[in-house]
């Protein structure tokens, strides 16, 4: 298999009843086993290049996009569609079966698992994510968190090569946010998955290896979250969030004291705010 | 109005195997005016709590008064109709709970539903739209074009239209982007102060509880653990430790520093204004020791 998960070449993209182009010449090639994140705003055209990305949408442009070196398409789409999982923002909408592990089940019903493969299969997915004691619950009982967990599980059961969160962590509590982010990369280095995440929020970039920013439907950044978490006033005009280290950081500037321009933890930050204390 | 829960418990499906004691004890008082969180881990009882609120769950036993009216286990729905128009709730995701063809039948159905003229109505979908910075234009679209935020801001309109005295929100900006977050927080405190709406709100983002509320209740297992201010409740490092909840950003960094050896007396800093003055006065404090 190919070394590249996805490749995008010259993608725009217009809806039929829009005037506009969603996409504008969009660039992007993520590695087997990488993490992508795609950052942000709402409606700036991040769900269109993922849906396009999955064959959810048909590409009508002149561009193209290769999932392992397959061109997206109608004809491809049953294979594409192998390689793929994805979990959606909201964890409500995302249940069929009356119990966790029916739930999980499900996909491989679809495609004909035999019983003793499936039976397996579920179990390892529900181990994988910690989900395993709530094999007979009903999904309806569990947290946000655990609700996710669920999904993630569904679509470890089928195997894909891709995973794709969709704003997946946007509705759950920090906590739950971060242990969910936290499953996926442990995950992802285990079996190798490329995981792509799109997200509005600037905290969920930091384990990524690859970050882009798309505004106005035009890629306007690319590089390692290192190198995105500085770019204060480009965050600001993309409409995303300055982290909060960085803010700390520009108060402490117009105090006199001057940290360097790095990314860094609360804890480092408060490393660096106490050497200079200590001296003064 | 103001409201009071005096020893309320709450159970639901009782006297069953899988009777389960969601509210246990609960006493109370929320001003009327005011600005009050009600933070808890998930299962604390936040959304039992709040469904008692307009009389969607009655008090297993004990008492919830709202204004004039007391709820007991034995009230009856036809007593509570006018409570419904009172106080007004929007759930979680409500733009899931949008449903006509237009903005504005969206907007007016609350009010109609309550025996607002036809005409009427229409005069208020427009003031309640302009409320949550929404112009005229939206009136005629259909809601299920409308991005995230601006679903979320038509489902708003569609519950102050009934003019609400008291609103609960429960995680309003769940799932939206920072701007859009900012501004749903914003209009919800513009609603508090210039038309002097209680709030009411349940809400994951301890920066929104320390930015925008007064008054915070803190829930565990279905029993109130303290109600104080956000800065009496995240500077209490013994509560929030132990019941695992998350303190905002800048009370994390303050302590980080305290933990260090940073000189500071006064009570933790909640939020980034308060933090700010915080930052100035250790390095202020510290020049002063170094000149004596």
């Amino acid at each position: 298999m190919s070394n590249k998960a996805l490749e995008i070449k010259n993608l725009s993209f217009k809806y039929r009843h829009n005037s506009k182009e969603t996409l504008k010449k969009i660039n992007l090639s993520v590695e087997k086993g990488k993490w992508l994140s795609i950052l942000s705003r709402n409606g700036s055209g991040k769900t269109t290049l993922i849906k396009l990305a999955a064959g959810l949408l048909e590409n009508s442009s002149k561009g193209s996009i290769k999932i392992f070196d397959q061109e997206v398409n109608q004809e491809n789409f049953a294979s594409i569609k192998e390689h793929i999982g994805m979990v959606f923002q909201n964890p409500d909408n995302q249940f069929v079966g009356p119990t966790v592990q029916d739930d999980v089940a499900f996909g491989l019903e679809n495609k004909s698992i035999e019983r003793n493969e499936m039976i397996e299969r579920v179990d390892s997915a529900l181990k994988d994510v910690e989900m395993i004691e709530f094999a007979n619950r009903e999904p309806n009982s569990l947290s946000g968190g655990q609700k996710q967990r669920v999904a993630l599980a569904s679509v470890l059961a089928l195997q894909p090569d891709i995973i794709i969160l969709d704003e997946a962590t946007s509705m759950l509590d920090p906590k739950g946010r971060k242990s969910l982010l936290k499953l996926v990369q442990k995950l992802r280095s285990q079996y190798k998955i490329t995981v792509i995440a799109i997200t509005h929020d600037i905290q969920e970039i930091e384990q990524s290896d690859q970050v882009i920013i798309i505004d106005g439907g035009k890629k306007k950044l690319e590089g390692k979250p290192a190198k995105i978490l500085i770019e204060d006033e480009k965050l600001e005009s993309f409409g995303l969030e300055v982290p909060f280290t960085k803010r700390v950081r520009k108060r402490l500037f117009e105090l006199g004291i001057i940290l360097p321009n790095d990314y860094e933890s609360k804890e480092m930050v408060a490393n660096k705010i106490w050497k200079y204390y200590s001296k003064m | 109005m103001e409201i009071l829960f005096k020893n309320v418990d709450y159970i639901y499906q009782p006297n069953s195997p899988f009777q389960f004691k969601a509210l246990t004890d609960v006493n109370l008082k929320i001003e009327s005016g005011s600005f009050t969180a009600i933070i808890g881990k998930t299962g604390s009882g936040k959304s039992t709590l709040i469904r008692h609120l307009n009389g969607l769950l009655k008090p297993s036993s004990g008492e919830v008064k709202i204004g004039n009216l007391t709820i007991t286990s034995s009230i009856k729905e036809s007593q509570l109709s006018d409570l419904r128009r009172k106080v007004g709730m929007l759930f979680q995701f409500p733009e899931q709970q949008l449903f006509a063809d237009t903005v504005e039948h969206d907007i007016e159905f609350g009010p109609i539903n309550f025996g607002t003229t036809k005409e009427k109505a229409k005069k208020i979908a427009r003031e309640s739209l302009k409320k949550v910075g929404l112009n005229d234009e939206f009136l005629n679209r259909s809601p299920l074009e409308l991005s995230g935020g601006q679903m979320r801001r038509v489902a708003l309109a569609g519950v102050l239209a009934v003019k609400p005295d008291i609103l609960v929100l429960d995680e309003p900006t769940a799932g939206l982007d920072f701007i859009g977050k900012k501004e749903i927080m914003k209009l919800i405190k513009k609603l508090q102060l210039e038309e002097h709406t209680t709030i009411i709100l349940v809400s994951n983002s301890m920066e929104d509880v320390a930015d925008y509320a007064e008054e915070v209740i803190l829930l565990s297992k279905g029993k109130v653990i303290k109600q104080a201010s956000p800065n009496k409740i995240f500077s209490n490092k013994e509560i929030t430790s132990a019941l695992g909840i998350e303190t905002p950003q800048t009370t994390v960094l303050a302590e980080f520093l305290l933990e260090r050896g940073v000189d500071f007396k006064g009570s933790l800093p909640i939020n980034e204004k308060s933090f700010n003055n915080f930052l100035k006065k250790i390095f202020e404090e510290k020049k002063k020791t170094r000149i004596l």
